[in-house]
């Protein structure tokens, strides 16, 4: 009997810890979420989306950071889906039964956990040493390099999904294989490629450690790639480091914008790939 | 009117139906006999006689009606299904000649065959009405000759055949079976045959009674005349020339006639055949005074086919219209495209137009018979051999193509060609082939984008070693023992970022990984349903919040915290214990090693966590409700059976999670302190390998310092990498064990 209630305290002190550990986990999301609102709300105004970033000591808003983001967001992406997409198609298609795929996977997944500001030290060393300059193009192309991975990860788990019977019917109607991937296995994954699309830009929307050695960063509003670049992480980086209260102030912000815009990211890619699960 | 007729023939077929009334009292013996009976025995209970009679009258006609209605619906459907399935137009009749089953064939012979009727209205042969008759009164096969009478090219073997058929419940029924077997080709063949041997003949022996006469003349009389030798002989050898044609033109035909089977296999260009024909014949030409024109797309057009056979189809068409056409001055010969019918693929359509006197329309299908001729006189006259349009004919069905020719008397006539193109020229072929190079340029595309990923990680190492050579080179294994970080004396070891990043790592997995995976079990086996899905996502969400804010955060919320609340407390209850009095020593800056490790749990925690529910969840659920069954406890199943189970995958996760902490940079950075400086306290500043490359790169002076930071990413990218792979293949091994 004693054996008996000791083996029922023992799982329930189990059941206690982990219900803790839970409440432990979710805690730090609503203190950090907290935090940021608590900090970054008070300088959320107009100007933040409206005024370049101020020198120190004065007011001012974020503007050419966020158009900064923005621009090398976009051109990474641009460069980084068809890429990546078409490498998850080499893996779930063409080289599903070859030897080459395992290995491809396999350094896909390393580059898809690896340091950040391994890749961007990768890029200064090939673009920007030879150039002699820090320039947009160069942090759009480290970013890129963070979402081709992504998007093979997801690229190839969704082909791998399209029935095989879709395949079948389309192959014994005489499609060449290209135009089956293309109009048909593609049509059926769209929504889940569209979330792996998502998940990379809320992923390289935060990343700061490739864009410290390649876009670097910019005082001034520029539209101009070829030119150092503001980014919005490196702007909070900096600012959160330097003792002014209004560069602080602009660097809470920031982070609130961006948790805000990576949170509202990675839930619609979720609730795209929940649309397409439960249809 | 024609509703009238049929009326009247359904009337005339109900009438003839009438007249089998006797046959079919005989086959109603019993149902009379059994009303006679039943009327004896209304006599027997005394009715009157005439009563009586009536009465018998009444019953035999009602069961007769009954009887007859019976016959009539005969069902045939069984007979009619195995005269539908025969090749051959058959009908079946009864043993009165009425027809009672037929199939659609024979509407080709007779339309107004039809059941019910009398089969001599609609055949009236007398051959072949004698033999029904005959068959019927015999009961024996018959065999005649049937030529219809409105088309009378057509004629049929037609046998008459009696058969016995089960009918119905009651015995068999005779029938008569005619079966028409067309000749009609058989016929037409003979007669060309015929024709052929008679022509053939005739062809060679012109010319041979010429040579014989002419022979017999140099012989006889004109021994010793030279002038009437020379001569003769000219017309000698202008008909041994012509009997030499002839044998040529036979036996090519016959030759492509054995060959007709297999297609060309070599390519011809259309526009240099025609030129070379109109070459060989411009003298014809000339002579006649016709112009001969040729209409031709810029582009060549090949075609599939032997380029001398070629040659040889468009002489023999444009020689006749030179010939046969001369009246009109004028050869139009045109070369187009088009598309092909049935094929699919294009065809090359070459027509030769003349405007000569033109052909009679009942010439036309037999102009390219063999030695069929429209004017005889005229073809010797110019040397024909009777043979062209038949060589013609048969070199363009081995090109697989069609020749049609199409006349009006008085205003010429056009020979058509149509040949299918070449494979390079066919469209059809043109999309298969772009398709297929679609297919594969984009396979190679894919492949080339594969291999930019293993080129990616391949030019990393690369561009990091390249990068680190300089320093490793300067301080070759030192820069990896080294505590010093002096860039003013360009000295640099990278003992203390190497320590800074496993210590903070280190700590920080002491910290989540327990949390992670109690957390992963509340996800996965204590959770209700209902609540795992979005627990899940807000644990997911956690994983993807970008690392900078985690840092700005431990920067400003966590280390003023931990400076004033934490650090002091600390610091003053181990002060006595040996061993935590130097871990938890010196001033507390809030910022330092503990910090930077505190900041790494709490994001890997949530990294962890989904990754090893996710590995929770493919414990299967039999394991763990067996052990439910035995009675054991959550904490008992999931300590004993779903963490052995998932062992590997779990230390996959964690793994991961090592990775992440160890190459993690902006929440490191932040709240580190970046010191070069090995410490024993936790809570004295430090360094981890991202957080100085991230701190110093951009302000870094000469190529050393450049390269001994690059030359820390490199270790950093080899410590990852180590990790990494390692979970990779762990979590590799247990998806494959899921598989299964």
């Amino acid at each position: 009997m004693s054996r008996y209630s000791s083996r029922r305290r023992r799982n329930k002190i189990a059941i206690g810890l982990s219900l803790a550990s839970m409440l432990f986990g979710l805690a730090w999301l609503a203190l950090i979420l907290g935090a940021l609102i608590w900090q970054g709300i008070g300088g959320l105004s107009l100007s933040v989306f409206t005024e370049m970033t101020p020198p120190p000591g004065s007011k001012g808003g974020l503007a050419n950071a966020i158009v900064g983001s923005l621009l090398m967001t976009t051109l990474a992406v641009a460069i980084g889906t068809p890429l990546g997409i078409l490498a998850g198609t080499y893996l779930a298609e063409y080289g599903r039964y070859g030897r080459l795929a395992p290995i491809v996977r396999f350094v896909n997944d390393i580059l898809l956990s690896a340091p950040s500001i391994v890749i961007g030290l990768f890029v200064y060393e090939i673009v920007v040493a030879p150039l002699g300059h820090f320039s947009g193009y160069a942090g759009a192309l480290a970013l890129s390099l963070i979402v081709i991975p992504i998007v093979v990860r997801t690229t190839e788990d969704m082909l791998l999904l399209v029935p095989k019977e879709l395949r079948e019917a389309a192959a014994a109607l005489g499609t060449p294989r290209s135009i089956v991937i293309r109009r048909i296995a593609y049509r059926a994954v769209r929504a889940g490629m569209l979330t792996g699309v998502l998940l990379a830009i809320a992923r390289i929307s935060g990343e700061t450690a490739p864009l410290l050695f390649t876009a670097l960063n910019n005082q001034f509003f520029s539209l101009d790639l070829n030119q150092p670049t503001p980014s919005l992480p490196v702007v909070i980086f900096q600012f959160a480091l330097s003792p002014y209260k209004e560069w602080q102030q602009l660097a809470w912000t920031g982070a609130l914008i961006i948790t805000l815009a990576v949170l509202a990211l990675s839930i619609t890619a979720r609730a795209l790939a929940g649309a397409r699960k439960s249809a | 009117m024609f509703m009238t007729l049929s009326l009247v023939r359904e009337g005339v077929g109900k009438a003839l139906g009438t007249a089998a009334w006797g046959s079919r009292l005989r086959n109603n013996r019993w149902p009379i006999v059994a009303a006679l009976l039943i009327v004896l025995l209304f006599v027997a209970s005394g009715l009157s006689p005439l009563l009586a009679v009536l009465g018998f009258v009444v019953l035999v006609i009602a069961l007769l009606a009954s009887r007859t209605a019976a016959v009539e619906k005969t069902d045939w459907s069984q007979l009619q299904t195995v005269i539908d399935a025969l090749p051959d137009p058959v009908v079946a009749l009864d043993s009165a000649g009425i027809i009672v089953a037929l199939n659609e064939k024979t509407r080709t012979i007779a339309p107004a065959l039809r059941a019910q009727l009398p089969v001599s209205v609609a055949l009236s042969t007398p051959a072949f009405v004698e033999a029904v008759e005959r068959a019927i009164t015999t009961g024996k096969a018959q065999r005649a000759e049937f030529s219809e009478t409105m088309r009378a090219d057509h004629c049929y073997d037609v046998h008459v055949i009696p058969v016995s058929l089960a009918v119905g419940p009651r015995g068999s029924s005779r029938l008569l079976l005619l079966t028409f077997h067309d000749l009609t080709a058989h016929r037409r063949i003979e007669q060309m045959r015929a024709d052929f041997v008679a022509n053939a003949s005739h062809e060679l022996r012109t010319p041979l009674t010429a040579l014989s006469g002419f022979i017999d003349t140099l012989q006889g009389p004109a021994r010793n005349d030279p002038d009437a030798r020379e001569r003769f002989l000219g017309i000698m050898q202008s008909q041994a020339r012509r009997m030499a044609r002839l044998i040529d033109d036979l036996l090519s035909l016959s030759r492509i006639e054995l060959s007709e089977h297999i297609n060309p296999d070599t390519q011809a260009e259309l526009g240099p055949v025609i030129r070379q024909v109109i070459d060989m014949l411009q003298t014809v030409a000339q002579e006649r005074g016709v112009e001969v024109t040729v209409a031709a797309p810029p582009e060549p057009l090949f075609v599939c086919g032997d380029r001398d056979e070629l040659i040889r189809v468009f002489e023999n068409l444009v020689e006749n219209a030179l010939k046969y056409g001369a009246s009109g001055k004028r050869v139009e010969i045109r070369l187009e495209t088009v598309a092909g019918q049935g094929t699919g693929g294009g065809e090359a359509k070459i027509s030769v137009r003349d405007y000569g006197p033109g052909i009679a329309p009942e010439h036309l299908p037999r102009l390219t018979e063999r030695f069929y001729r429209v004017d005889v006189g005229l073809s010797r006259a110019e040397g024909g051999t009777g043979l062209g349009l038949a060589l013609v004919k048969h070199i363009v069905n081995r090109h697989r193509g069609r020749l049609t020719i199409e006349s009006t008397p008085g205003e010429g006539s056009t020979f058509t060609v149509n040949l299918p193109l070449a494979a390079n020229q066919n469209p059809d072929v043109k999309v298969l082939q772009r398709l297929r190079a679609g297919d594969t340029a984009f396979r190679m595309l894919t492949l080339a984008a594969a291999g930019t990923v293993l080129a990616l990680l391949g030019g990393v190492i690369f561009a990091l070693l390249a990068g680190a050579m300089p320093a490793l080179r300067a301080f070759s294994w030192g820069f990896l023992i080294s505590e010093s970080w002096n860039p003013v004396t360009e000295q640099f070891g990278a003992l203390a970022p190497i320590y800074g990043t496993l210590v903070t790592s280190l700590i920080a997995m002491v910290i989540a990984v327990p949390i992670g995976l109690r957390i992963a079990m509340f996800l996965s086996e204590i959770c209700p349903l209902w609540l795992r899905r979005p627990l899940g996502i807000i644990i997911e969400l956690l994983a993807g919040i970008p690392s900078i804010i985690y840092g700005i955060w431990g920067l400003f919320v966590l280390t003023p915290f931990l400076q004033s609340t934490v650090q002091p407390v600390l610091i003053d209850a181990f002060a006595d214990v040996p061993v935590l009095a130097n871990l938890f020593a010196g001033p507390p800056y809030g910022i330092g090693i503990l910090t930077a490790a505190l900041i790494l749990a709490i994001m890997v925690l949530p990294l962890i966590a989904s990754v090893s529910r996710d590995v929770f969840q493919l414990v299967p659920p039999m394991l763990k409700e067996a052990a439910y069954g035995v009675g054991a406890t959550t904490w008992e199943v999931f300590r004993n059976v779903v963490v052995p189970y998932a062992r590997v995958g779990v230390i996959g996760a964690v793994l991961l999670g090592l990775g992440r902490a160890l190459g993690e940079t902006m929440a490191v950075t932040f709240v580190i302190g970046n010191a070069h400086r090995i410490s024993s306290s936790l809570f004295a500043p430090g360094t981890t390998i991202s957080a100085t490359i991230a701190n110093e790169f951009t302000e870094a002076v000469g190529d050393l310092y450049t390269s001994a930071l690059i030359a820390l990413a490199l270790v950093l990218f080899v410590i990852t990498f180590i990790v990494l792979a390692a979970s990779r293949l762990l979590l590799l091994r247990v998806e494959r064990q899921a598989g299964h």
